[in-house]
């Protein structure tokens, strides 16, 4: 016969366990743009062994010098060496280059089987790491092909205070199945130049000189911090992070949200008038549920990205006109601050924010 | 309770349970109950079979050409809880379970505690075992007795 207080107190137990568990961003199960399957990588591996000797020729007919471990420079190629992708280190500004990724064994590449290591015990504990500011790493699980296999993916996440964003930018960097593990391994970086367009969110404020970058910058930082939107945000000079984890989704609700929105600023105030420039970007994954369940959390359909770009870039416009008294809006994405309405805006179809 | 009474139950019972779960799972996604359409489909398919084999069982009962249908005799006092008794906890089980499932989701319920559709699927999965294991043995001999009279030599008695 089971004693009702001690029934009472194990449901006590269970309840205020339930009550404080917290968010745990090992449980996170992202979806990767590239995915990967053994198949894959089996042939990727098979690829770059028999082509080894055709890739080098191309780099050496580039007449690339060979990369340093760890350099970052560009045009350069790593021959036989094969070191391991570490994103953090390759992945960043395209002035860097673009790697070339393929899948070796663990054991076949330099530190191999200890970044394995490493990857799996940051995966199970989900700490973020390589901070930078807000800027973070995680490595985290990734939506696998099939469920015999296991990916790991490491991301950009922004984390203020204690609040994590949505994992964004994620890059399969292993993939372990029963039989055999892969890891992703750069084997040369190419030069690249930045493509210079209009990103889907742009925003141009044009505004006097002696009215000064200051308010606009304010006004950016309202829009995240009031409601709706009430982000946890950490800012800086040219860019500006909010993040919300776990919540019922102020623009999509009943979704509930992880979010990061980030604005990332261009100041020209040299000339009269300045120029701001605005590049919004967005990583959002939404659940219908109050599940910390990964299958559960998954990327928004088209709809509700629309949705929600369109609910944060009219935020931000409303919160960008109260920092003018006097404004006018040419088109949807350029807005003459106390500036009268036809000022000749010249062409800035080029007019971008580079990547920090 | 009578053998004509039983039958009434069982095709009673699924008619309720097939319509009610028809019209929840087909409407609560529209009015706001946390559950996406693809899940709530998913557990009506998982729900509604068992119930539409009743039916079917019954039906076939029914409009069938048979004479002796009506010479099983079932007299144990049990019959009626047995009947019944399947229905009505799985009537409560799955109205418990819908009932934590949109609690937990609510809007205002703390983060990551919520059921999960996997979750709800087991519970209504449990309470549809229960039912099983006992009405169709029920279903069997209530509605099917004309074969089994054959092979008995036209009566049952327990």
């Amino acid at each position: 016969m089971i004693n009702p207080k001690c029934l009472l107190l194990a449901l006590v137990l269970v309840a205020s366990t339930q009550a404080q568990t917290s968010v745990d961003i090992s449980k996170i199960n992202v979806e990767v743009s590239k995915k990967i399957t053994a198949q894959e990588a089996d042939a990727s591996y098979r690829a770059l062994n028999s082509n080894l000797e055709e890739i080098m020729n191309g780099w050496n007919a580039k007449r690339l010098p060979s990369c340093k471990e760890g350099e970052r420079s560009t045009s350069c190629y790593y021959g036989r060496y094969f070191p391991l992708s570490n994103i953090s280190r390759h992945w960043s500004a395209c002035s860097q280059g673009i790697p070339s990724f393929a899948w070796m064994p663990p054991a076949e590449t330099r530190g191999g089987i200890e970044s394995l290591n490493t990857w799996k015990l940051r995966a199970a504990r989900g700490e973020v790491f390589d901070c930078r500011g807000p800027d973070c790493k995680v490595i985290v699980h990734a939506i696998s092909a099939s469920p015999q296999e296991t990916v790991l993916a490491e991301c950009d996440i922004a984390k203020i205070a204690n609040t994590y964003g949505a994992p964004a930018r994620c890059m399969p960097v292993a993939l372990i199945t029963k039989e055999r593990t892969w890891v992703s391994v750069i084997y040369g970086i190419d030069e690249v130049h930045c493509r210079i367009g209009t990103p889907r969110l742009n925003l141009l404020v044009v505004y006097p000189v002696n009215l000064g970058p200051a308010p606009l910058h304010n006004a950016l930082l309202r829009a995240f911090t009031d409601a709706p939107l009430s982000y946890s945000v950490e800012s800086s000079d040219s860019k500006i992070i909010g993040t919300a984890s776990y919540r019922v989704s102020p623009v999509l609700s009943p979704y509930r949200e992880m979010v990061t929105a980030r604005i990332d600023s261009r100041h020209e105030g040299s000339g009269n008038p300045g120029y701001l420039g605005l590049r919004i970007s967005i990583d959002l994954y939404v659940n219908r549920y109050n599940t910390t369940n990964p299958h559960d959390w998954h990327q928004p359909d088209n709809q509700q990205e629309d949705a929600y770009e369109a609910a944060l870039k009219d935020r931000i416009k409303s919160s960008m006109q109260h920092a003018c008294r006097k404004f006018f809006w040419k088109g949807s994405s350029i807005l003459l601050c106390e500036l009268p309405e036809n000022t000749p805006v010249p062409d800035l179809l080029g007019f971008y924010v580079e990547q920090p | 309770m009578t053998i004509e009474s039983a039958r009434k139950w069982l095709v009673l019972g699924s008619l309720i349970v097939t319509g009610t779960h028809f019209i929840f799972f087909l409407i609560a996604p529209a009015v706001g109950y946390p559950i996406e359409y693809e899940h709530s489909i998913r557990l009506l398919q998982i729900s509604t079979p068992v119930f539409l084999g009743y039916l079917g069982a019954a039906s076939r009962f029914v409009f069938q050409r048979h004479k002796a249908t009506d010479q099983v005799v079932i007299s144990n006092p049990l019959l009626g809880t047995l009947i019944r008794g399947p229905f009505i906890v799985f009537g409560l089980a799955s109205i418990a379970a819908l009932c934590a499932f949109g609690y937990s989701n609510r809007l205002n319920a703390p983060p990551g505690v919520g059921m999960s559709v996997d979750t709800l699927a087991t519970a209504v999965t449990t309470a549809l075992g229960l039912l099983a294991v006992t009405t169709n043995v029920a279903v069997s001999a209530l509605f099917g007795g004309e074969d089994r009279n054959k092979e008995a030599g036209g009566s049952q008695n327990d």
